[in-house]
């Protein structure tokens, strides 16, 4: 953990998790840019470990700029903190490649509890987030790349298997982390992989979602690849 | 002949070319004979019981002296006088008895020897003018009257009407009837011709045949009718009924030139009274096999109406003046004209052409004969009862005619058409009320259906899947197409007014003109609630960021834990507030729970304080207002705040119990349990009550003792019968 990101346009707030992110991992740089413009020239030069954006910002929409952080450093953490936790905004977050999203009205306890959580690979998921989820996976518009034999191997990567899609109901009911462990029979752990794993094919269907919109405009020539 | 063809070689081109060869070889016939016979340039008509002349041709050798108008005598041949009367003129057919057709062939001898004679022939008027003059001994084609190049035109449209259904539907019962009906009649009316186009005489020999083929070719043609009136849309007639009539009508051919046995009254017309009347016993059999298909009755409509209305009207009209002695009121071509339209009627009730418009066509020759007659009959009233002079007569009754004509065709109107009596501008009120209380976009459809219903009253309808642009009308009027109001689907109707009518196109328009209202109607809906939607969006998103962003500063500076505390549920408020007004999907009581599940597991688990959940009843078909959402959400929060502030507790329960349409939430805690009259105000006990009664529950405190102590809160919350699973 060398460079952390936070965009955040409130002063008071970018202190606060400044403060909050340099208590937590100590040693740790941290950069508070406060519009979309001064977040995309910043990660042009600096590569970061984790970044907290904001949704609502002065010149835009931080959702937008997930895609640009990813890119420029793509092992980052890339972390959604807003007040506003509508499935809209997040499921949106985690398509665009999200890692996890914080509320930042939490406690500076369950704040730095749930970021540990997503940096070591134990996301958050909310029942009704969960919902939308298994919503998004179920409807075939979703997974246009298994219409063609020739992409099976992405439609691997862009539906659900049976196991994430139990995980996911229970999640959907309410059931804790461990208590879907438990009915499962399975690890902590293993639970949060399949998380883990959901997240990545949100963002993977997404992007395949994209390219096959590229080609169906002619965009992107199918012949060449 | 043609029908003799069940070879699919009789393409339509074939078959024309056909029909034209058959007309050209029988015109050639009747040209040959009729251009034979002597000329003279005077045209006869009959007056009274007399014959005047009504035409005299320029290069007529009686141009110079004899004058229209003039009523003839006799003519004078070798010292003898042959007399110039009414039976010269009239058709063999039309005169009554044998005796006469003798006395017409005797005059018609006399009058041949004397036109072959090559001597000068004498004309004598009823005022004794004399008139002088040799025939020429042939006619020529320019001399031929205009009625005999009528007739051709009538006959051939007669003929080529059968022909041409005939080429659409060669080899069916129906067309091959029609087919050798136009057939028999053109041959008989081209025999007609030759007679009603001669001037003073036809050779007898001449006149013997042709009545003979015109009889022959008159019963043929009806036989040809009557089989398709047996067969046609339904078989109607006994097995018998067709080989005996065509028995009756061959022996009627036979017996009128051959002269077996002389039939009373008249001896051609009276024996085809009984057939026409059993024409009209074998329609109203039809009729009644053809209710409740309203696509057979237009056709019924057509079909025999079209026949039995000209032919009521021929009998009435001309037959039976005929018959009684009398002259009759309608001409011989006016009857083979009325005649030939049976042909048109005919053809469009086989081919099934428009027949969704049939029925008002038929209102509108109603209406438009009832005008006609309506004069006719005041103008009879008034010469006759008042014996005025026959031009005011006729002045006074169009007069007349004019005051009753419009409440005439108002009666009609309603007596024919009582279903429609509401037209589409006395609808359109209640139709726009209906429309304009709709709300969401499924009640518009709802409605839109309901009134097309109440209007068309169909026997069944359907959705079909396809789409289509406008209204339609399919299988002749049997069925309506009308589009769905998204435009994604059709409403099929079948059957109008309980299958007692077709569709027509009046009911395309209008149907279409209702469309369009509902459509603008349902679009200014659809725009108003997506205005709202849009403000309300627009609205939460300006409260989350400044409101929203103010909070969450005010929870990061203020120092003190109670200030926090509520800064903190203030904004949790506002965030839930913000999220249940941007849902558009149902809120339900089972996802609800899952979400409160899931945060109450993370406070719990982040006060240390274990929790047990139980959930049971019928939860899944229930759905929640946005208020309950709010309230419930709300009262758990501050309940579980109390019970992990007050009491420290070990371990936190919740049960979730739906029961005769309330849901009971008890929540339970151990800890440092104490009884809740002891309890202090300011512990939130007086929020938690008005939150219960907001939503028309109760609440409960409780110290319980078994198995453990633990404090318990009851809450019952009313809900709203579940929605009926479609």
């Amino acid at each position: 953990m060398n460079t952390a990101l936070i965009v955040e346009d409130i002063p008071e707030t970018g202190e606060w998790l400044q403060a909050l992110l340099e208590r937590a991992f100590t040693g740790v740089a941290v950069k508070v840019c406060p519009t979309c413009a001064a977040t995309r020239q910043f990660v042009k030069t600096n590569p970061v470990s984790v970044a907290l954006v904001d949704i609502n910002l002065p010149d835009g929409n931080g959702l937008d700029l997930i895609g640009c952080i990813r890119n420029a450093s793509p092992n980052a953490y890339i972390i959604t903190s807003t007040i506003f936790d509508d499935d809209e905004h997040i499921i949106t977050a985690l398509r665009n490649g999200a890692h996890g999203y914080l509320l930042k009205d939490s406690s500076e306890q369950v704040f730095i509890q749930k970021l540990r959580g997503i940096l070591t690979g134990d996301p958050p998921l909310s029942p009704s987030i969960a919902r939308r989820i298994l919503q998004c996976f179920s409807q075939p518009t979703n997974k246009p790349a298994t219409a063609t034999p020739s992409h099976a191997e992405t439609s691997d990567t862009t539906s659900l298997s049976q196991r994430e899609r139990d995980v996911l109901v229970l999640v959907a009911k309410g059931l804790s982390r461990k208590e879907v462990a438990e009915l499962l029979g399975l690890s902590g752990n293993t639970v949060a992989r399949y998380i883990r794993d959901v997240y990545q094919k949100l963002n993977i269907s997404s992007r395949a979602e994209a390219a096959v919109e590229a080609c169906r405009m002619g965009l992107v020539s199918t012949e060449a690849s | 002949m043609l029908e003799t063809g069940h070879d699919k070689s009789f393409i339509p081109a074939n078959v024309f070319l056909l029909a034209v060869l058959f007309v050209m070889m029988i015109e050639a016939v009747v040209l040959g004979i009729r251009l034979q016979q002597p000329w003279v340039g005077v045209r006869l008509e009959i007056q009274g019981e007399f014959v005047a002349v009504t035409a005299v041709d320029t290069d007529s050798p009686l141009a110079a002296t004899l004058a229209v108008g003039e009523v003839l005598s006799h003519l004078e041949f070798r010292g003898e006088n042959i007399l110039l009367s009414k039976p010269l003129l009239v058709l063999p057919l039309t005169l009554r008895t044998y005796a006469d057709i003798d006395a017409l062939l005797a005059t018609q001898g006399q009058l041949q020897q004397a036109f072959l004679s090559g001597e000068p022939l004498t004309l004598v008027t009823q005022r004794g003018q004399r008139h002088v003059f040799t025939p020429s001994p042939h006619t020529h084609i320019q001399d031929l009257p205009g009625v005999f190049w009528w007739m051709l035109l009538a006959n051939v449209v007669g003929l080529m009407l059968g022909v041409i259904v005939w080429a659409y539907k060669p080899n069916t019962l129906e067309a091959n009837s029609l087919l050798m009906a136009s057939i028999s009649y053109f041959v008989a009316e081209s025999v007609f011709r030759i007679a009603i186009s001669k001037e003073f005489y036809l050779p007898p020999e001449l006149t013997v045949t042709m009545a003979g083929i015109e009889a022959a070719g008159f019963n043929l043609f009806m036989l040809s009718l009557f089989s398709i009136l047996c067969y046609y849309p339904h078989r109607v007639a006994p097995r018998w009924a067709l080989p005996f009539l065509a028995a009756m009508l061959l022996l009627h051919s036979v017996n009128y030139p051959m002269r077996w046995w002389e039939v009373p009254i008249h001896s051609f017309m009276l024996p085809i009274i009984p057939f026409v009347s059993y024409a009209t016993w074998l329609f109203y059999k039809q009729w009644q096999k053809a209710i409740g298909n309203p696509l057979s009755r237009a056709t019924l409509l057509t079909l025999q109406l079209s026949m039995l209305l000209p032919a009521w009207l021929i009998i009435l009209l001309h037959a039976v003046p005929v018959m009684l002695g009398g002259s009759a009121i309608i001409g011989d071509v006016a009857t083979r004209s009325i005649l030939v339209a049976i042909f048109a009627g005919w053809a469009v009730g086989i081919l099934r052409f428009r027949l969704f418009d049939i029925e008002y066509w038929w209102l509108k020759s109603l209406l438009w004969i009832a005008g006609g007659s309506l004069v006719v009959v005041l103008d009879l009233v008034l010469v006759g009862i008042f014996q005025t002079s026959a031009t005011y007569a006729l002045g006074g009754a169009v007069l007349i005619a004019g005051f009753l004509y419009f409440p005439l065709r108002q009666w009609l109107l309603e007596t024919l058409l009582p279903a429609e009596r509401q037209p589409l501008l006395a609808a359109l009120p209640a139709f726009s009320h209906a429309m304009a209380n709709a709300t969401s976009l499924a009640e518009f459809e709802r409605r839109w259906r309901e009134t097309l219903l109440q209007r068309l009253h169909p026997l069944h309808w359907e959705v079909s899947p396809a789409a289509i642009p406008h209204t339609m009308l399919s299988d002749n009027g049997m069925h309506l197409l009308i589009p769905t109001l998204d435009a994604n689907h059709a409403y099929q109707f079948s059957g109008k007014q309980r299958a007692s009518r077709l569709f027509n196109s009046a009911d395309v328009k209008n149907v279409d003109a209702l469309l369009t209202i509902a459509r603008m109607a349902s679009n200014a809906s659809e725009t108003r609630q997506q205005a709202i939607a849009e403000e309300r969006q627009r609205i939460m998103r300006d409260l989350h960021d400044s409101l929203g962003a103010k909070l969450l500063t005010l929870t990061h500076k203020l120092t003190d834990p109670d200030g926090k505390e509520t800064a903190k549920q203030a904004l949790m408020t506002l965030r839930d507030t913000i999220r249940l007004s941007m849902k558009t999907s149902p809120l339900k009581l089972e996802d609800h729970l899952a979400d409160w599940r899931a945060e109450i597991a993370d406070r719990a688990e982040a006060a240390g304080v274990q929790l047990r959940w139980q959930q049971s009843g019928d939860i899944a078909p229930h759905l929640l207002t946005s208020k309950q959402v709010l309230e419930i959400t709300q009262l758990l929060r501050e309940a579980i705040s109390n019970a992990l502030k007050h009491a420290a507790p070990h371990t936190v329960s919740l049960q979730f119990v739906v029961q005769q349409g309330q849901l009971h939430i008890l929540i339970g805690n151990d800890g440092k349990v104490s009884e809740p009259s002891e309890w202090k105000a300011g512990t939130g006990l007086t929020t938690l009550r008005s939150r219960t009664q907001q939503l028309g529950g109760g609440i409960q405190f409780q110290l319980r003792h078994t198995p453990r102590p633990h404090n318990r809160v009851q809450i019952r919350v009313p809900l709203q019968p579940p929605p009926q699973c479609p």
